[in-house]
């Protein structure tokens, strides 16, 4: 079973970082190959789960392998090898401008293996309360990244991110403890098996339930997992943490953490409107969240000055368009997804050109930076081919995915559409002047301006992914794209056999 | 056995209420440690009426971890730094104390009348007891002035969904338990390490300074 391996590469990778944080070579070239043995296994996981007749496997109580978790693992494999061989490069870089140490770069190694780590069982848990542990681990393995610099402002971040989450996630955990309570009633038959999510997928007959204790459930779910997604009003610590993260982790929070606490949502969704028989409740606070995370991020980043906070803000308004697709039934649910990977794909991408802007320019403030073009030609053409496809310009994956949503969102929500349509229109706004604020020509002329940049390895993990995300799009149009994105709807919804 | 539950759900608000409304650490290790205590006795009793071999060991770990382990670990860092934090709360121990009345008697006067017979099944006093130690919990972190504050606000409200799990009798795998006060564990010394880095950089640690990063 490939899964053991997405369990055993990153604790062994982490074992020896942390064991050994001298030997900073050694542990340069094991993460290396531990990230590209744990993208393998995930590739192996996914062939494995899809080949079975239902895209679901169960080893209660522990994990539940099914299509949704494959994908999302695939999508984790991926962001963490680009994230491990550009973090190579940056923190050499750091290293060079005194930022580093190398017991520092080894608990980073260490610390980012055990976030993938805490990725995973998140999206394989089968109990909801190893789910919760598991994605409070991530929360506890990234801290310490998120105050890599040392800073005060990295501090600061740091902090807010830990305190939010973890009493977010509290909150989460009152809910699950809620929805326990509405579907026990009271008593103590059967009531082991209540908490795990293959409980719910074959369930015989649905089964008696207090429809109030439920809603309330659900309500603190969204409230405290959509801390963890980044949902307004409850995203405060997310601007902070990824303007102050090192790039490399900025891109593996916002193409994976992000998704995989919405992905966590979206199983107590459909769960939820299961017992309910109807999707439309759950439905309205999909909606709700989703359409003030898209309007509040697109007028955010028309004030940002700060190039990784506006890439933040952009996170929360992708993470609210993803959050609105679920909420417009089967065919939205795909579009979603097919978001939640382009988008997956592409923040990374930025991340990491955001990491090269600020090693070039020791600034994160786009007034300070100037003559981007034409300093870093190579990080600019791939910063704006990526802008444009986070954009959604056809051949973007977003391109599908949005007017999927959009199409679908004008039949059954026509008002929350138009507003979502809004903020798109805002949100391409703001990151676009960002941009082209970036490149505007300075008025002297700087020593640096006039060297010519060469290819260094990050440039070649961002070629890599536009690659993937076109060829993304190209499978999404295919018949087999569009199967694969089918069984791994029914492999989750709610079934009464 | 129901004296002792009592008692035992009775002194667990008595000793959140002393932690929540202290301004020195000291006080509010030793509160922390007593209300521990109490949680860990209180789920070995159940255990022993309910032959329960599950809830025995999930007891003595509780007593392990957030009795011996946690405030171990705490003394051991801070007498390696050689330092003493200091708590601070926003509002004054009589103010805190009052809120903490006011939230102890909402929870009771919602649970009895609109509970709706779920929570009565069990433990009422112990259901009480968890419900308003979250919110007493959650106060003692919205009103702390320094990052111990707010570290303590946290393993309080574990603390009290430790005890909600109890009350609503909901039994996990003895591993889950286990990673769950892992988490505690690890939360704290994540937490304890940033805190001092603040301290280091910031020359105090509390949370007022924090306030850099705005839009």
């Amino acid at each position: 079973m490939p899964f053991i391996f997405l369990i055993i590469i990153p604790v062994i990778v982490a074992f020896l970082a942390f064991a050994l944080p001298t030997q900073i070579r050694f542990i340069r070239r094991i993460s290396l190959v531990g990230s590209v043995l744990f993208f393998l296994g995930t590739i192996g996981h996914a062939l494995w789960v899809f080949s079975f007749p239902d895209q679901r496997q169960s080893i209660q109580p522990w994990f539940l392998f099914d299509a949704l978790g494959a994908f999302m693992t695939l999508i984790v494999g991926w962001v963490f090898m680009t994230a491990m061989f550009v973090s190579h490069k940056y923190l050499i870089d750091e290293e060079k401008l005194g930022h580093s140490d190398t017991t520092r770069v080894a608990h980073y190694y260490g610390f980012a293996f055990l976030f993938a780590l805490a990725m995973i069982l998140t999206l394989a848990a089968d109990h909801m309360i190893m789910m919760w542990v598991a994605l409070e681990s991530s929360t506890l393995a990234t801290t310490l990244l998120v105050a890599y610099n040392g800073k005060r402002r990295s501090l600061e971040a740091a902090w807010k991110y830990i305190v939010l989450c973890s009493t977010g996630l509290l909150v989460g955990l009152l809910g699950i403890l809620l929805f326990f309570v509405a579907l026990s009633g009271g008593s103590k038959d059967e009531v082991a098996s209540i908490l795990q999510f293959s409980h719910f997928l074959s369930l015989a007959t649905i089964p008696t339930f207090d429809v109030e204790f439920l809603k309330i459930a659900f309500i603190l779910l969204c409230v405290g997992i959509g801390t963890k997604v980044g949902l307004v009003p409850v995203h405060n610590w997310l601007p902070d943490a990824h303007g102050e993260t090192p790039a490399p982790i900025s891109a593996m929070l916002s193409g994976v953490l992000l998704s995989v606490a919405l992905i966590v949502l979206v199983r107590f969704k459909f769960i939820i409107d299961g017992l309910l028989g109807d999707s439309s409740w759950t439905n309205h606070f999909f909606i709700f969240f989703g359409v003030l995370s898209v309007l509040y991020a697109a007028l955010m980043t028309l004030r940002q000055k700060n190039y990784k906070r506006l890439l933040a803000y952009s996170s929360i308004e992708h993470m609210g368009i993803a959050t609105f697709g679920f909420a417009l039934g089967p065919i939205g649910m795909i579009a979603a997804l097919l978001h939640i990977a382009g988008h997956a794909i592409l923040k990374p991408l930025l991340f990491f050109a955001s990491g090269e802007i600020l090693h070039s320019y020791h600034t994160t403030h786009i007034g300070e930076i100037h003559g981007l073009r034409k300093r870093m030609p190579k990080t600019s053409t791939i910063f704006l081919f990526g802008l444009l496809g986070l954009l959604a310009m056809p051949p973007s994956v977003l391109f599908l995915s949005e007017l999927i949503i959009l199409t679908q969102g004008t039949q059954s929500a026509l008002i929350p559409t138009l507003l979502v349509g809004v903020g798109l229109v805002i949100a391409s706004y703001g990151l676009l002047r960002g941009f082209f604020d970036m490149s505007k020509e300075s008025t002297h002329t700087d020593e640096h301006d006039t060297g010519r940049e060469k290819w260094t390895s990050t440039h070649i993990v961002m070629v890599a992914q536009m690659i993937l995300l076109v060829s993304l799009s190209g499978f999404a149009l295919t018949h087999a794209g569009q199967q694969m994105f089918l069984m791994i709807i029914n492999s989750v919804i709610f079934h009464v056999v | 056995m129901e004296t002792l539950f009592t008692i035992l759900s009775c002194g667990y608000i008595f000793f959140a209420m002393s932690t929540a409304s202290t301004m020195r650490f000291g006080v509010a290790l030793r509160s922390y440690i007593l209300a521990s205590t109490t949680l860990g006795l209180l789920i070995l009793i159940l255990g022993y009426r309910e032959s329960s071999l599950h809830l025995l060991a999930l007891g003595l770990l509780t007593l392990i971890f957030k009795v011996l382990l946690i405030p171990t670990f705490m003394q051991y860092f801070f007498s390696l730094s050689g330092v003493r934090p200091q708590i601070g709360s926003r509002s004054k121990p009589t103010l805190t104390r009052f809120i903490s009345f006011i939230i102890i008697l909402f929870v009771s006067i919602t649970l009895v009348f609109f509970g709706n017979g779920h929570f009565l099944n069990h433990n009422l006093l112990i259901t009480i007891a968890a419900f308003a130690s979250v919110g007493i919990a959650s106060l003692s972190l919205v009103f702390a002035k320094s990052t111990y504050g707010q570290l303590f606000g946290i393993l309080m409200i574990e603390n009290a969904f430790s005890l909600l799990i109890l009350a609503l009798g909901v039994q996990f795998h003895l591993s889950i338990e286990f990673w769950l006060l892992c988490t505690a564990l690890v939360a704290w010394m994540i937490m304890h390490i940033l805190s001092d880095r603040i301290r280091a950089v910031f020359g105090v640690e509390t949370v007022s300074t924090l306030n850099e990063l705005s839009e």
